[in-house]
């Protein structure tokens, strides 16, 4: 057992320390310097925009002897840019290896797969997928004045998946009538991470957006705060790790109505105990126990 | 000088006082730590309302059927006294909850909506347990009492949320007392160098299985209260630490 308890503690322990418990890279590129990912997934929303990486060196005993050089391609890295490809400012051996970790800003329609041949962003509709690269590389060798050539490291890469392509259109299954609300059971398609539900009252132009549920095992979402009797339309959308929403599913209607549980059955059996603070009257007996036999020992 | 050597090597062959000096002696005894679980249902029907005939459902029966939660308990006592049998002082917290579908208002009939009963029980008492027997002549069976101090933590929801029925909310605190007689079969004798190597390793003296029965009185905090109060069977595993 004590073994045991300290196989846990050891456990444990190492899970605080970095680049121990967790799968932390060496030298590369990433979104944060703690993630442990090298995938960055993005939708056509975040096509104007820019977005701050990271590059991290850990290769401990190992110097850098020239400029980090930093890319983007669709392609594999290989050990330099090639001519089609996004270039980077370079990072200077000084910083590299003193900060070990620094950031640079690149602007997605920038990317190289999205600007060839193409003046719309990303490539416009009819991009639906692409993936790139954004790649590292510096000469580095154990001693860089040295008799020893630097050899070229190149580092883990980031990959930037772009992903327009939206997620099918939810299937409303079923309609649950509850109080003040109307729960709905649905499908959707395997890369659909949230539903979104929109809501109206029977008879008005325009639907309510509600809040963005993030998807579990889960398959159904409750749309509360609705007036018992009054019948109302739902729909719900779709959305993946790219942010893409689908189409809208089927317009479904439901009147909420007022449902009565275990305490609205109860008082209407004739139930008199109140809830609240008006169950402390209860503690009376044991209060006068303890008073009698406190007279008792005097 | 060889006579001498030889009877040594002779005596320290005699199986008694090897064992005698080789056997730990047990660790001392503080706590008992009970895990209990078994079923539980309140005697919420028992109840005269006063708007149901007597051929209608009472309402835990209405929504809940007949069938009663399932409790489990978690408790831990110091020992105070141990000398002819036992006696600590400790607490105990055991939750117990049941779900059933809500009931539409106008149709009367079930609705696709959950609704659930929830009960924390927090028990501080004392016990008195009459192990001297199982200690001193390894007879494995150790008859208990106990008495404790209910308080119960209550709330029902509908839906997810909180139930108000006549602007009432479906909470509140119930306290009552509570009797329990129990009867413990100490493991020890299944394999006793195992029972011994667990004091010496993690400091269980003894494991005990056992069945308790309880008797809860709740006091009445208004005329048809929703009265918790039950005669239940509980089961589980006890340690000595």
């Amino acid at each position: 057992m004590r073994s045991l308890v300290l196989v846990l503690f050891a456990s444990s322990a190492s899970a605080q320390l970095p680049g121990v418990g967790m799968n932390l890279v060496t030298f590369g590129v990433r979104e944060s310097p703690q993630s442990t990912t090298d995938q960055l997934i993005i939708g056509a929303s975040s096509c104007g925009e820019s977005r701050i990486l990271y590059w991290v060196w850990n290769q401990l005993g190992t110097q850098p002897c020239n400029n980090m050089r930093l890319w983007a391609t669709e392609g594999s890295c290989g050990n330099q840019p090639g001519d089609k490809d996004k270039e980077y400012d370079a990072v200077t051996p000084l910083l590299v290896s003193s900060l070990r970790m620094g950031t640079f800003t690149i602007n997605i329609n920038e990317l190289p797969g999205f600007t060839e041949g193409s003046s719309t962003p990303c490539g416009g509709a009819q991009t639906l997928t692409k993936e790139h690269k954004i790649c590292a590389a510096v000469p580095a060798s154990l001693q860089c004045f040295g008799l020893q050539t630097p050899q070229t490291i190149t580092a883990s890469p980031l990959r930037i998946i772009y992903d327009a392509q939206p997620p099918s259109a939810p299937i409303i299954t079923n309609v649950a009538l509850q109080d003040k609300a109307l729960s709905l059971e649905f499908s959707v398609s395997s890369d659909t991470t949230q539903i979104v539900p929109f809501v109206r009252r029977q008879g008005d132009a325009d639907f309510v957006r509600r809040t963005t549920v993030n998807l579990g095992t889960g398959r159904s979402v409750i749309v509360d705060g609705l007036l018992n009797g009054t019948t109302y339309d739902v729909m719900l959308r779709a959305v993946d790790s790219a942010t893409n929403e689908s189409a809208d599913s089927e317009i479904v209607s439901g009147t909420p109505r007022r449902t009565v549980g275990f305490w609205g059955a109860y008082r209407d059996a004739g139930g008199t105990d109140a809830g609240g603070c008006a169950t402390a009257p209860a503690l009376f007996p044991l209060l006068a126990l303890g008073w009698f036999l406190r007279r008792r020992h005097r | 000088m060889m006579v001498a050597a030889l009877s040594l090597a002779l005596l320290s062959q005699i199986p008694g006082q090897v064992n005698a000096s080789s056997v730990a002696a047990e660790s001392p005894r503080t706590f008992v730590l009970e895990l209990k679980l078994g079923p539980y249902k309140p005697l919420i029907d028992n109840a005269v309302f006063p708007n149901l005939g007597p051929m209608d459902q009472r309402p835990y029966a209405r929504v809940f059927g007949d069938t009663p939660m399932l409790m489990g308990e978690v408790g831990l006592e110091y020992m105070i006294w141990q000398r002819f049998g036992t006696i600590s002082a400790g607490l105990s917290v055991a939750y117990a909850e049941k779900f059933g579908k809500a009931v539409d208002a106008e149709t009367g009939l079930k609705a696709e909506q959950s609704t659930g009963l929830r009960i924390l029980t927090v028990r501080p008492g004392a016990s008195y347990r009459f192990d001297y027997l199982a200690l001193k002549y390894k007879i494995p069976l150790v008859p208990y009492v106990k008495g404790q101090f209910v308080t119960m933590p209550w709330w029902v929801v509908n839906g997810g949320a909180l139930e108000y029925a006549d602007g009432r909310p479906g909470e509140g605190v119930a306290f009552g007392l509570a009797g329990t007689v129990g009867l413990s079969l100490m493991l020890d004798i299944l394999d006793q160098r195992l029972a011994r190597d667990f004091d010496s390793s993690v400091g269980v003296n003894h494991t005990y299985l056992f069945a308790e029965f309880n008797l809860q009185e709740m006091f009445r905090s208004s005329a048809v209260p929703l009265l918790l109060s039950s005669r239940h069977w509980l089961f589980g595993i006890a340690f000595d630490l």
